[in-house]
């Protein structure tokens, strides 16, 4: 009897206030701003989907330790199916996701073409796409991540900026996988760019397959090849530390620069700054990236737009760490973007 | 004419590297510009020789008529989990001796698989390699990319220091082949090694205990990759766990064969792994200087183990008495 009238009572407020069209706060109720109540609802059982080419990089751990932190605060929930690599297992992840329709599918694309007609096909199911860190030539929902043109094209005015008047203006590129596309657009751009400076000589272009031991080995041999050579160009902080260790094993660390790249992890990016092994770093935030990636899944969430109805991008700010410039707070772990810092 | 090819033939594989490493050598010092110089010459030692040791840990395993497809898997997650609990605060040398039982452990599970379950070598290790990335993917590392920032103590000089401006893993590939020639050469474990890989069940029957032999020998495979591991480790202050999905195995396989080390086992010795290792480094440092094409470079390496292949399986026949289904 009691609950009946309850029920009654309740569903009479909720007309009137229906009607009114106002809330007026009950008693452990939180004020209305006209959209935090909504705000707050709208998340929950909303699921949101990841197929990163490998969950063993600090880059993917860091966009997911915020997406977490969101997911975990607003009450959607995240699945990862990790490809590890092999662009197979990526696309029977997708296809296999397209069926479970979760709300987002975020892909971090191995290449431009591999999984084009799968983000249209997961569009066309209703299904909202982000694209992370590369681009296909589709345009999803959203794309967050860096310019991998822009960064060779930075890379390779610090290297020319280091490397001008006064120094033999000799450098040397050390590039990761050939067939890589962030990497074919890094080495496009740092081609383009060095066009502009003349008098900067480009005498030696080897493949270091983002690996360290490789690079170092690579980097001994190409030192002892050039002795008045001015610089590195490295594309990868994980493969450039073996670049640092060649300079730092001739002990030509004043004569040779190295620029390299990365997302600014503190143990690889900043280290390595603040010692000198990196005479200067282009940073692609990968905490930055992260928090965009975390807001983006919101804003998709709370608008649900048609799948490709209206595209945006937000390419990553290429940022410039010097040992003179670099501070405490340039970089990041891990930890600290799960922590929220 | 045919006295001629005779005397080729006659030449064994060793000699014959030795020989193209000489032309190759001749060729280089006179059209390359910064070749011969002991400066280059020694960076040329050095970047090849962390494949060198690793290729004696192979070559001892070949020997015994096996093979040893978890060598780099073992290598980079071994070293890989040490340097993650040094990250978390362990001791360093703690840390590293917990490493070198890991890697010991996986050797052995080899050996046991091969010795006790019967296995063929090759499919035994070509399993374990994926369980050892798998795991170490799993619970040893939390990334693919270890970086070693703290300070390390005196392992550090392992990989960056010089003695008489002879760079450390140049010395170590040195010291680990004079241990390697020394075991096989001058001890009763070595001869049973050969013998069982010229005829393992002559071996058995005369006695030798060809099972525990066979843990032992990839025990000390899996070792030797560890110590392979920490010397890189300490080279480039990173370990690259991605290794172990790289073709990197197939380039130790590529340096025992190219030094003439028989994969039917029996044959080779240490000097064998020397002047495969010299030769590889030669070639990987000329073509760097000549600033060749990365596919490029890919393809002469290819070709040449191709090539080595083919004369090996020339001279080194299979035994058709003593050879079985799955044996390479």
């Amino acid at each position: 009897m009691k609950l009946s009238m309850l029920k009654k009572t309740a569903g009479v407020a909720a007309f009137i206030l229906g009607v009114s069209g106002q809330v007026v706060p009950a008693a452990a109720e939180r004020p209305d701003d006209g959209m935090i109540l909504k705000y707050q609802k709208t998340f929950e059982g909303k699921t949101v989907a990841f197929v990163p080419v490998t969950m063993g990089w600090d880059l993917t751990q860091g966009w997911m330790a915020a997406v977490e932190r969101d997911a975990e605060r607003l009450g959607y929930s995240v699945t990862i199916r990790d490809s590890n690599y092999s662009v197979d297992a990526g696309a029977q992840a997708i296809s296999q996701l397209i069926n479970e329709k979760p709300d987002i599918i975020i892909v971090q694309n191995a290449d431009m073409q591999a999984y084009v007609k799968l983000i249209q096909r997961a569009m066309g199911a209703g299904i909202n796409v982000i694209q992370m860190n590369m681009k296909t030539p589709v345009n999803s929902d959203a794309f967050v991540g860096g310019d991998w043109y822009g960064v060779g094209v930075e890379t390779a005015k610090e290297a020319a900026r280091l490397c001008g008047a006064g120094t033999s203006g000799k450098i040397a590129l050390i590039q990761g996988p050939v067939t890589a596309p962030p990497n074919q657009l890094g080495v496009a751009g740092v081609n383009d760019a060095l066009v502009d400076y003349p008098d900067v000589e480009l005498v030696a272009t080897q493949a270091a397959d983002w690996d360290a031991s490789k690079a170092h080995s690579i980097a001994s041999t190409i030192i002892k090849q050039h002795d008045d050579l001015c610089g590195f160009i490295g594309l990868w902080d994980n493969m450039d530390v073996g670049i640092a260790a060649a300079i730092r094993e001739a002990g030509k660390q004043e004569q040779i620069k190295l620029v390299s790249t990365g997302g600014g992890n503190k143990d690889l990016g900043c280290t390595n700054v603040e010692s000198g092994a990196f005479s200067s770093y282009v940073k692609v935030d990968t905490r930055e990236q992260a928090k965009v990636l975390a807001s983006t899944i919101q804003v998709l969430l709370q608008t649900q737009p048609e799948p490709g109805s209206q595209p945006f991008a937000v390419y990553t700010e290429n940022q410039i760490l010097t040992p003179d410039t670099v501070a405490p707070t340039s970089c990041w772990s891990v930890d600290q973007i799960k922590a929220g810092n | 004419m045919k006295s001629g090819r005779d005397a080729l033939l006659s030449l064994n594989q060793e000699q014959m590297v030795i020989a193209i490493s000489a032309v190759l050598f001749v060729l280089f010092s006179i059209f390359l510009d910064g070749f011969f110089r002991i400066s280059n010459l020694l960076s040329l030692l050095q970047s090849v020789s962390i494949l060198g040791i690793l290729a004696i840990g192979m070559a001892v395993v070949v020997i015994g008529r096996g093979i040893d497809l978890t060598m780099v898997a073992v290598m980079v997650f071994s070293t890989g989990w040490s340097f993650t609990l040094f990250a978390g605060g362990m001791q360093v040398e703690a840390a590293l001796l917990l490493g070198l039982l890991l890697a010991v452990a996986f050797g052995a599970i080899n050996g046991f698989l091969i010795a006790y379950v019967e296995i063929p070598a090759i499919f035994a290790t070509l399993a374990m390699a994926t369980v050892i990335s798998g795991l170490g993917r799993f619970a040893l590392v939390s990334s693919e990319n270890i970086f070693i920032s703290g300070d390390v103590g005196w392992f550090a000089s392992l990989g960056a220091g010089a003695i008489a401006a002879v760079p450390m893993p140049v010395l170590l590939f040195l010291v680990i082949s004079c241990i390697a020639f020394v075991a096989l050469r001058l001890t009763r474990y070595g001869a049973f090694v050969y013998a069982i890989g010229d005829n393992p069940l002559a071996s058995r029957n005369s006695g030798m205990p060809i099972r525990p032999m066979t843990v032992l020998m990839y025990s000390f495979a899996s070792l030797v990759a560890f110590c392979a591991g920490l010397i890189m480790a300490m080279t480039v202050s990173s370990v690259n766990t991605k290794l172990a999905s790289s073709t990197m195995v197939y380039d130790i396989i590529l340096v025992v064969v190219i030094g003439g080390i028989g994969l039917a086992g029996g044959k080779g010795s240490i000097r064998n792994v020397i002047s495969g290792t010299v030769l590889i480094g030669l070639l990987l440092n000329g073509l760097t200087i000549m600033n060749v094409d990365y596919s490029a470079q890919n393809i002469i390496k290819s070709l040449i183990l191709l090539l080595a292949i083919i004369v090996d399986s020339l001279l080194n026949p299979r035994d058709e008495q003593t050879s079985q289904q799955g044996d390479i």
